[in-house]
């Protein structure tokens, strides 16, 4: 392990993540100064930024040279501890602001990096209300941060690391994802995808705009909409908002949970590519199908386009795995309710910035079985796996099946936890269904109009790692306990 | 630039991984998956899986947005129609490699450039030539013309009888009084030294020289003490490298005998050239060795299609006589591996392919680029832009980078090795040998500001 090469590449993006710091800053200055909270917020996002660039500086000073010498296993490292030692940076406000201890601090910032949305906020004494502006927005914001990803940042932003900025995406991104080299220098492919994600956030909050948001609201839901986080400034999330702000999100929400890669082919006019794509097909068949079994049970609404909406809106806000709600469907009838744990594992799509174990997976994990069943009947079929056309490599497909077990398996712990800490099984179910998948409420005592501030420590932390495994797909984790990644 | 590799052979992967390095975007294409597999994860490019002959592949890998198409794939027909199809599509600029002259030679039935195909690399012309030069030039081991043949660049082994052998450079600009030759560097053991005037030259070095043509003449004796003629060559084997060589030399050494293991080439061969003693049979054959002469003989050129059968011939004979001996191998990871081995020139086509690809690809003011050094320094020729840094202040006033040297200057067909009072102008043609590392600071020293 070249911990020297890890040092500089962590070096450069604590100065990114130093940079971003500054935005809550100009915040807070805009719109606290009155109480003596708010005097102490400015100053923590004073210190926070300058404290994160000095020690990027210093690091990028003493190994940024080595920093494209960077191998696989350090391609591993370096994600995991960037998303860790972001997690610890951007921490820092809350528990200088001394609106949260440690534990929640870790707990808050983790799910907002991971886009999680589960948040500890909400008993009476820290509404979510209660925190000043500044504070919102950077908790806003590490979700905008963390949902296209924070190496993708760095690799568009330092196109120096050349091929090992190819493996940090990778290391991202893995999970046997048909990760697709479209560009021949990764860093514009990068810097591709963060374009299509500011076009598309920019977009969102003209939208929100236009339909009467204040502009610090439109910028924070456009921010946790975007990557699919599901942070809300307000404690009745969107249900604060009118029929057409829902409308609006709805469709923004569909949108990041696809694959930003057809967003690409719609920007250069192929919508057909689009339609073709199997892997969007089934997102969208999921998401239609669910909705509407819920327009049809979806209880206390009396007018169909209320029905319409509100069975949408959560089905698209659990299937995307954003977690905002306008309705508190743990109310809902029991088949509904059982369907959105449901959409809780199938997730967003491949290069999306949704959570779960991906759409694409699924359809990998149907065609493996077909697969199955036919070798029964012609032992001596050679029946490769196609997506769409495409013959997938079985090194890939026997990787995505791993991940299946591994995920479920994660899932499996994370519920034992819950479990232990005295939980009931519906809640301890869909709490670690909810942590893993990235999505923020499940039902029960985590539920959508309940916060998860009554978590014992362990269990919080425990959580906190379940979302990381959730967004950096398990193995890119996994593989630093492995004694491969240390040995020489 | 968008640039695009076709064949991911040596010629290939070095090709896009300096290309890639030097800032252009770079596609790659190959049939065999398991190499693009590799190669995506080595290289920051975009390598794609396919015959590289088929239109669909290279849409895939992006040739409509090329500016530059390169086909080093090992077929020549393939590589022509990687050509043809991007003449089809109005590419800038295509270099093809074709070794067959069959499809090159002036009347050719198949003309090249009306395929849009503008550039066609042929490596094996050039080694041949190269060859031939050594051979009038005793103990050389490596060579190359620069400057339209004003300047040659020669590699030496000195020998511990060698005049230059245990002097330092201050020394030898002494006894040779006027400035007829520079040492670019020294190869000792592992290491590439550029020497400065304080260094000696050890008996065992590899020395590469600038010399001017004019006066090659008495250069060569000050570095081999005991020049003999060379009489007698050995060539083995029946690739075209192999008969263009014995054809050529024939002319003027008396003793020229051709190996070939096959019956029936043998007898084409034969017809082909009456001034060429062919015989029949391996050249691993001690027996053929010695009835060729093998004692008498002066230089034994393996130069078949196969490297392994090349290196051992070429050992077999070093081992049985006292021949100088010259080895063609294809791997370029092989060629330090042959100097070690006491092979005393090793000729490498890939490594000479990818110079004169490079030559193109930094068009314009760059005339040839030689690899040196397995590959560890190029020997650039540049035409020195107007209005360039480098003209503006004399030599020694000028920063020049570390790990590079201006060799010569050459101002109307003269050339001149530089001092610190050389005044550079505009026009002039400035050979530097560079480290790669030193490459980008001396294309800003020399070249038009414009970037790719």
């Amino acid at each position: 392990m070249n911990w020297r090469a890890i040092c500089g590449i962590l070096g450069y993006l604590w100065l990114i993540l130093g940079g971003c710091l500054l935005a809550p800053l100009v915040v807070a200055l805009a719109y606290d100064s009155r109480s003596s909270l708010e005097t102490t917020e400015i100053v923590a996002f004073s210190v926070t930024p300058v404290a994160c660039l000095l020690a990027g500086w210093w690091l990028q000073h003493s190994f940024g040279h080595l920093a494209g010498s960077i191998g696989r296993r350090e391609g591993f490292a370096v994600v995991s501890f960037a998303w860790l030692t972001a997690v610890l940076l951007g921490m820092l406000p809350f528990v200088i602001c001394g609106v949260m201890n440690i534990h929640d601090a870790f707990f808050e910032t983790m799910s907002g990096f991971t886009t999680t949305g589960a948040t500890i906020l909400g008993t009476p004494g820290v509404a979510i209300e209660s925190l000043p502006h500044g504070l919102q927005f950077w908790r806003c914001m590490t979700q905008w941060l963390g949902g296209m990803g924070i190496v993708v940042l760095s690799v568009a932003l330092l196109s120096f690391l050349g091929v090992g900025g190819y493996r940090l995406l990778k290391a991202e991104t893995p999970g046997g994802v048909v990760f697709e080299k479209e560009r021949p220098r990764i860093s514009e492919m990068a810097k591709q995808l963060w374009r299509l994600y500011l076009v598309l956030s920019l977009a969102q909050l003209l939208l929100l705009m236009l339909a009467g948001m204040t502009f610090f609201d439109a910028c924070c839901h456009t921010f946790t909409t975007m990557s699919t986080g599901g942070f809300s400034p307000h404690t009745e999330s969107l249900a604060f908002f009118s029929p057409g702000v829902q409308w609006i999100v709805i469709v923004f929400m569909f949108l990041a949970g696809m694959n930003f890669a057809l967003h690409a082919q719609l920007l250069r006019r192929r919508p057909a590519a689009v339609l073709a794509n199997p892997e969007f097909r089934l997102y969208l068949v999921i998401i239609m199908v669910v909705a509407l079994v819920g327009v049809a049970v979806v209880p206390g609404v009396d007018s169909l386009g209320g029905r319409i909406r509100h069975s949408l809106f959560q089905v698209v806000s659990i299937g995307t795995t954003t977690g905002y709600a306008t309705a508190d469907f743990d109310t809902w009838p029991e088949i509904m309710r059982w369907l959105l744990v449901l959409l809780m594992f199938s997730g967003g799509c491949m290069g999306s910035t949704g959570g779960g174990m991906k759409v694409a997976r699924l359809l990998v994990f149907a065609k493996v079985v077909s697969q199955q069943v036919h070798r029964l009947v012609y032992p001596h079929a050679v029946r490769p796996i196609r997506i769409g056309g495409r013959v997938m490599e079985a090194g890939i497909v026997s990787n995505i099946l791993a991940f299946g077990v591994l995920y479920l398996l994660a899932f499996a712990c994370g519920t034992s936890v819950m479990a232990a800490a005295g939980y009931d099984l519906v809640s301890s179910l869909s709490a670690a269904a909810a942590a893993l998948g990235n999505i923020g409420p499940g039902l029960g005592a985590v539920g959508p109009m309940a916060h998860w501030g009554h978590l014992p420590v362990v269990a919080k932390w425990v959580m906190s790692l379940l979302m990381l495994l959730g967004r950096l797909e398990i193995f890119s984790v996994v593989v630093l306990f492995s004694s491969w990644a240390w040995k020489k | 630039m968008n640039i695009l590799v076709v064949g991911a052979g040596v010629v290939g992967e070095a090709l896009a991984e300096q290309l890639s390095q030097e800032g252009h975007r770079v596609a790659l294409v190959d049939r065999d998956r398991a190499k693009v597999a590799r190669l995506q994860e080595k290289l920051d490019v975009l390598a794609v899986c396919g015959e590289a002959g088929m239109p669909s592949v290279l849409e895939r890998a992006g040739v409509k947005q090329a500016q530059m198409v390169i086909a080093v794939t090992n077929s020549d027909e393939v590589n022509i129609v990687v050509g043809m199809l991007s003449g089809r599509l109005q590419v800038q600029h295509c270099i093809v490699r074709v070794r067959n002259r069959e499809y090159t030679d002036d009347g050719s039935l198949l003309s090249l450039s009306d395929l849009g195909i503008d550039q066609v690399i042929n490596p094996e012309p050039v080694m041949v030539e190269a060859l031939e030069h050594m051979v009038a030039i005793p103990g050389s081991s490596d060579f190359a013309k620069l400057a339209g043949g004003q300047v040659l660049m020669l590699g030496f082994d000195i020998a511990a009888g060698s005049p230059l052998a245990g002097r330092s450079l201050a020394e030898l600009r002494e006894l040779s009084s006027l400035d007829a030759f520079l040492v670019l560097y020294l190869h000792r053991g592992d290491q590439v030294i550029v020497p400065r005037g304080h260094d000696r030259i050890e008996a065992g070095d590899n020395v590469h020289l600038l010399v001017s043509a004019d006066t090659l003449h008495f250069v060569a004796p000050l570095v081999h003490a005991t020049p003999k003629r060379v009489k007698r060559i050995l060539v083995a084997g029946a690739s075209r490298v192999a008969e263009d060589f014995a054809r050529r030399v024939s002319g003027h050494v008396e003793n020229v005998f051709l190996l070939v293991s096959d019956s029936q080439q043998a007898e084409e061969v034969a017809g082909k050239m009456p001034g060429v003693t062919v015989l029949e049979g391996e050249a691993t054959d001690l027996d053929l060795l010695n009835e060729a002469g093998l004692e008498q003989c002066d230089l034994f050129c393996a130069l078949s299609d196969s490297e392994q059968q090349n290196m051992m011939s070429a050992l077999l004979a070093k081992r049985h006589s006292r021949t100088a001996t010259a080895v063609l191998v294809n791997q370029p990871e092989y060629v330090p591996v042959m100097d070690s081995l006491g092979v005393d020139i090793v000729l490498n086509p890939r490594l000479v392919t990818v110079g004169e690809i490079l030559m193109h690809v930094r068009r314009g003011h760059v005339h040839s680029v030689t690899r040196l050094a397995e590959s560890r320094a190029e020997l650039i020729e540049f035409e020195v832009a107007a209005g360039s840094p480098i003209t503006e202040r004399a030599l020694k006033d000028v920063a020049f980078p570390r790990n590079a040297l201006l060799g010569a200057v050459v101002r109307e067909d003269v050339m001149e090795i530089p001092r610190g009072t050389t005044q550079v102008r505009a026009g002039d043609i400035a050979v530097v040998f560079a480290m790669p590392e030193a490459i980008p600071a001396i294309e800003k020293l020399f070249a038009h500001r414009q970037r790719w």
